[in-house]
């Protein structure tokens, strides 16, 4: 392999508290250009679906690979929040990005979206206090725009751990190469055997995951059957919610970016559009501060 | 019928259907979702060297193609397979560690681990030659048993061929996936530039983070279109495993008479000879043999 180096000629916040270190900026700084390979190609495999689903078939194979590029696109939200939690705790950032396992990151999902503090602290959306240099009306307009933010992020957030929930095993079994069985294979004789054994089916089409933990100290094997649903509008639905996730990974991303590069106070342009106009002309008469 | 033997209740739900479901599973929903997942992302990559996150989403789709490949077939050649449920207990478990050591166990192996994955070797340990379980049920042809014998020699090595070629492309390609799915950084050239060891900038190269810590990988242009066509025939081959493995082990189940609990050819079918072979490996008249073979069964005048 031919000898090569990165050379970072301009990273601004690089050094700076609470940035999460220059793998995790860089990674924030290509946040947009992810998101957008991400959406394309979840779109591209629901036109395959839609395409191969003309005519009434259930196409199997297109449904299941919308559902692993939508899990894959709300994983990378969560990996993004478990960096940015981490570079909130004073951690290695792109470490946390990495190598939180998917039950931790679900974990984390899950405390985000039940608990305001967490999500505070996490996202950055604590209010400042009222002193010389920020004065009282850009106090009280920065907590609205980030009340605003808050209620936007939160059903962002909520959609995703939905969704997360029905995709997560699903599009890591698809990665893997882990058998799902199609609901034709567990209906028509001869069957599956124990692999549809106790299953609760719904209309439309389905498949049955099978996930199997091992005990490595006694090599017990306990295998739980999952049913996937597949209909057209469970995928719509996924999408929908996945591009909803990308949205706000993007704009975490780019928002880490400006505080670490210096900016105070930071809106969302989408959380302005929630406000009033007199909030909104106090915030952009500070503008320069907000990282607009 | 000498290839017969009882099935118990037990063991066709707890084993056989759940084994022929996930292999059927592998055939006829898998592979057609790896290759239209597969040819997708070539698809978007090709002809965009601007665009060098699509070939390592490319190279991440051909990895998932040879992680397919591994585990249809690791669980009936690996020693630790926990013997409660059959292989197809083996294949729904997740182990991260799996597919690599399937390839880099692959060189290691002879003709007999092949023969066991084309289903050509049958039974407990694979002792029991497919050849000779035709040549006990009556077959005498001796040109369609030469056939059968060259095609069986012909595939073991075409497959230790195609698994040589695939443990080099793993180890080639799954850093990068893992890169892809993980942690890309895609460095816009606003913030820094790869340089090569004369610190010269490679203008339009990408940069990723293969782990913490370790040496990060670029990708320049010149060198994209190469990834691009090993992860696209690494793919593709890794799926015509794939689907070979899981026919050739399905081709037991055509042996399965539900009804009667036992194994016994209970149905005529076609092409039973599980085979895999480059093109000159067997004459056109070897083929016709191959193809027009089948397996008649006459009523049980018990």
């Amino acid at each position: 392999m031919q000898s090569r180096s990165f050379r970072i000629d301009a990273l601004e916040g690089m050094g700076a508290s609470g940035s999460g270190g220059p793998e995790f900026l860089i990674y924030c700084h290509g946040g947009t250009r992810r998101a957008s390979l991400r959406r394309s190609s979840i779109n591209r495999a629901l036109a395959l679906y839609r395409r191969a689903s003309t005519g009434g078939g259930d196409a199997y194979p297109e449904a299941l690979l919308v559902l692993q590029r939508v899990g894959l696109a709300i994983s990378d939200l969560t990996r993004l929040l478990a960096g940015l939690r981490a570079a909130v705790q004073g951690d290695d950032a792109f470490h946390a990005l990495r190598q939180t396992a998917a039950p931790a990151r679900t974990q984390l999902l899950d405390e985000l979206v039940s608990d305001p503090a967490a999500r505070k602290a996490v996202l950055g959306l604590a209010p400042p206090t009222a002193s010389t240099t920020c004065p009282r009306e850009l106090v009280e307009a920065i907590t609205a725009a980030y009340a605003a933010a808050d209620r936007q992020w939160l059903d962002h957030l909520t959609e995703a751990q939905i969704t997360w929930r029905k995709v997560a095993a699903v599009s890591k079994a698809c990665r893997h190469g882990l058998p799902i069985l199609p609901k034709p294979l567990v209906e028509a004789p001869p069957g599956a055997g124990a692999l549809s054994q106790g299953i609760v089916t719904g209309p439309g089409p389905w498949a049955v995951l099978p996930q199997t933990n091992v005990e490595r100290a006694d090599s017990a094997m306990h295998t739980t059957l999952t049913v996937v649903p597949l209909s057209r509008q469970e995928l719509e639905e996924a999408r929908s919610s996945s591009l909803r996730a990308l949205a706000l990974f993007r704009d975490l991303a780019y928002i880490h970016c400006q505080r670490a590069a210096g900016a105070e106070w930071i809106v969302s342009p989408k959380a302005l559009r929630a406000l009033g106009s007199a909030e909104v002309a106090v915030l952009k008469q500070f503008g320069t501060r907000l990282g607009l | 019928m000498a290839f017969e033997g009882p099935i118990t209740p037990e063991s066709l739900h707890r084993t056989l259907l759940p084994g022929a479901a996930c292999l059927r599973a592998v055939r006829d929903t898998l592979v057609p979702l790896r290759m239209a997942g597969l040819n997708d992302a070539v698809r978007a990559a090709a002809g965009r060297p601007t665009h060098p996150e699509l070939v390592l989403e490319a190279i991440w789709e051909s990895s998932s193609c040879l992680e397919l490949a591994a585990n249809v077939a690791a669980p009936w050649v690996d020693p630790q397979l926990r013997p409660d449920s059959g292989p197809w207990g083996e294949m729904v478990v997740y182990d991260g560690g799996r597919a690599t050591r399937f390839y880099e166990s692959s060189h290691k192996w002879g003709a007999t681990s092949a023969e066991v994955l084309s289903a050509h070797a049958i039974g407990p340990n694979g002792s029991l030659p497919l050849i000779d379980v035709f040549e006990r049920m009556g077959l005498r042809d001796r040109a369609l048993l030469s056939a059968m014998r060259k095609a069986e020699a012909a595939t073991a090595r075409h497959m230790l061929d195609v698994l040589k070629y695939l443990a080099t492309s793993w180890n080639q390609l799954r850093g990068l996936a893992n890169s892809f799915e993980h942690g890309l950084v895609s460095a816009p050239p606003s913030i820094g530039v790869v340089t090569d060891s004369t610190d010269a900038p490679i203008e339009g190269a990408f940069v990723t983070w293969l782990a913490k810590g370790e040496q990060l990988a670029t990708l320049s242009p010149d060198q994209m279109a190469g990834a691009l066509s090993v992860a696209t025939d690494s793919g593709r081959l890794a799926l015509d495993l794939a689907r070979h493995f899981a026919d050739a082990r399905l081709f037991g189940f055509h042996g399965l008479d539900i009804e009667a609990g036992t194994w016994r050819f209970h149905e005529s079918f076609s092409a039973p000879f599980p085979h895999w072979v480059r093109r000159d490996d067997l004459t056109s008249e070897e083929r016709s043999l191959l193809l027009a073979f089948s397996v008649a069964v006459r009523p049980d005048p018990r």
